[in-house]
């Protein structure tokens, strides 16, 4: 194995009483897409947020891109390629799908704080942000409100915003989540596509996708990192049949 | 910039106030000019708490604050130099001032540094809590503002004569008026550059959705103090401008009735409108002169108004002039 893009060792984060992460061991291949399940409360958005930087872990550390990224905040990491995306409430809603990417392109450009320069006519924003909209299709719907875009343009949107991050790896919270089946078909097309651009930690209930997807698995219960292997390992290790996917795989 | 219905109203409303006075001067009605001076003064503190309300959607019930400590500003330069005393004199000595060119910097100065203080402490609160927290604080500098005997305390500090500008007669009310006019033209052009930079779409992006501007990389709650701290800058550039217009400030100007005229004025005029603040503050001053003459309770009749404006026009004035049509920005 090469060096991994994301590395969570010894993760462990409490609230309260409650043990939500225990001593998380986990890692992100380059180009692979690593999938994180487990049954609800097990931690896994958890442990999600912990990695983008909006809770701090009790213990343990991160590493992106070879570096060590405990000090850095939530927007730094962004800034740094590790993307958070597909919450489709996500958008600024009253922004056109212009403005959206082109508020991605100066987060990755890191230089925000300008204050009399119309972005209108400022062409290092709109010429890439219109570029990665026609990357996504969705060039005939630039100076539309996000709020007035259909569900599929809306994640075409959210992949231009990614792209325009200079991802160096994703972070996926349930993507599938109250989409329905059509949709979670077309979410996997995406998430194909994105994964060719950088690796993807995807946590997701949704196991039809999940193995059609992974190429690892990492099974989460109760805070702890049950079993980490490969789709064919994961199914067939009888712990983890017993501990979580029991049903669900047998039919 | 196209030439859109919303931009012919806002010219109209600049242009219209500049010829009120002048036309006042005409028929030397200097009580007018103060009015329309007013407009100018109280649009430029709207504007400071457009950019933080409106833009940036940190609904501020604190502007009070730096209102009032640009206003003190003046008056406190001023009564020293009258007296001909040090404002301190450690580490260095500060003598008074009676020149607005240095007045003004200094104002600015300060009444941003209050708004700095005052956003580190409650920009990572939102929503309700907020709008305390900019209460609560604006609240303590005015209990404070009474209980120190210093500058006058309840009794308030008269500055008898106005600040001196090169080459002006400020104590010629038309004269005093050109200058708040052109403070508030600058205001104007500022807020617009503001909103239309770099910074304004993060601005207006974290008061959407302040996880989506964090997971582009950038952090909302400096923006956010960024936005604050400019926000109360301007508005204590227009605490020294009525300081300047009465020749007296006393601690009424950090009174929370402050903090909620100021607010009237954005959402009278339209909320995250450029001009909105000036349509609410000339519509403000007016229905005090015509109603006040009438009623005594013309507040009442204020309130009504402002509440059918909350309901049923969220663009304000400008919102029901240009027919709730897109905005500009
Ligand atoms: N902010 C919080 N405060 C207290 N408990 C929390 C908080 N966030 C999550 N938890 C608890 O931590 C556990 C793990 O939650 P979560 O990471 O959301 O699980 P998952 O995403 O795997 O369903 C749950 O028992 C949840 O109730
Ligand atoms: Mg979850």
């Amino acid at each position: 194995m090469s060096d991994p893009v994301l590395e969570v060792s010894g993760v462990t984060k409490t609230f309260g009483a409650l043990l939500a992460c225990n001593k998380i061991e986990l890692d992100l291949q380059p180009g692979e897409i690593h999938a994180v399940i487990g049954p609800n409360g097990a931690g896994k958005s958890t442990l999600i947020k912990q990695i983008a930087g909006e809770q701090k872990p009790d213990s343990g550390t991160f590493k992106f891109a070879g570096h060590n990224i405990d000090i850095l905040s939530a927007s730094q990491r962004a800034r740094a390629g590790l993307v958070r995306t597909f919450q489709i409430s996500s958008l600024a809603g009253e922004f056109s799908a212009l403005q959206n990417v082109m508020l991605a392109v100066q987060g990755a450009s890191a230089h925000t704080f300008r204050f009399f320069k119309p972005v209108q006519s400022d062409m290092s924003l709109v010429e890439p942000a219109m570029e990665f909209l026609k990357n996504a299709g969705l060039e005939e719907r630039a100076h539309t409100a996000a709020s007035e875009l259909s569900h599929g343009e809306r994640r075409q949107l959210e992949i231009a915003i990614a792209l325009a991050m200079q991802p160096k790896a994703f972070m996926l919270d349930e993507p599938m989540a109250g989409i329905g089946p059509g949709g979670s078909k077309v979410l996997t097309g995406i998430l194909d596509q994105l994964r060719q651009q950088a690796p993807i930690l995807l946590v997701e209930h949704d196991m039809d996708a999940v193995f059609s997807l992974a190429d690892r698995i990492s099974v989460l219960v109760q805070g702890r990192n049950f079993a980490t292997g490969t789709v064919a390992e994961i199914r067939n290790n009888q712990a983890v049949r017993d501990a979580y996917l029991g049903e669900e795989v047998a039919s | 910039m196209t030439l859109t219905r919303e931009t012919a109203i806002n010219a109209v409303l600049f242009v219209g106030l500049l010829i009120a006075a002048l036309i006042a001067y005409l028929l030397d009605e200097p009580f007018i000019i103060t009015m329309a001076t007013k407009v100018a003064i109280f649009s430029i503190a709207g504007i400071g708490l457009n950019l933080a309300l409106g833009y940036g959607g940190l609904v501020s019930f604190g502007h009070a604050a730096f209102f009032g400590f640009g206003g003190y500003v003046a008056g406190i330069l001023a009564n020293h130099a009258l007296n001909n005393t040090l404002v301190f004199s450690w580490p260095i000595e500060m003598a008074g001032t009676n020149s607005m060119l240095m007045i003004w910097p200094v104002a600015i100065f300060l009444s941003a540094l209050v708004a700095l203080l005052i956003g580190v402490l409650s920009l990572r609160t939102s929503g309700v809590y907020f709008i305390m927290i900019t209460l609560a604080f604006a609240q303590m500098i005015y209990y404070f503002a009474i209980s120190w005997p210093a500058y006058g305390g309840e009794d308030g500090l008269p500055t008898y004569i106005r600040n001196s500008f090169p080459g002006l007669n400020t104590l010629n009310p038309i004269e005093f008026f050109l200058i708040c006019f052109v403070w508030l033209g600058v205001s104007l052009m500022l807020c617009s550059a503001i909103v239309h930079s770099r910074f304004g779409l993060a601005l207006q992006g974290t008061r959407q959705n302040e996880q989506r501007v964090t997971s582009v990389g950038i952090d909302p709650f400096r923006v956010k103090l960024v936005a604050f701290v400019i926000s109360g800058g301007i508005t204590g550039l227009a605490g020294t401008l009525y300081t300047d217009l009465n020749r007296f400030v006393s601690p009424s100007v950090f009174s929370w009735q402050t903090s909620g005229e100021i607010m009237v004025f954005v959402i009278l005029g339209g909320v995250a409108r450029l001009f909105g603040p000036l349509a609410g503050a000339a519509l403000f001053i007016t229905m005090e002169f015509t109603l006040g003459g009438m009623t005594e309770h013309w507040q009442l009749w204020l309130g009504l108004l402002l509440l059918f404006v909350v309901l049923y026009t969220p663009g304000g004035l400008i919102g029901v002039l240009t027919s709730g049509r897109g905005k500009d920005v």
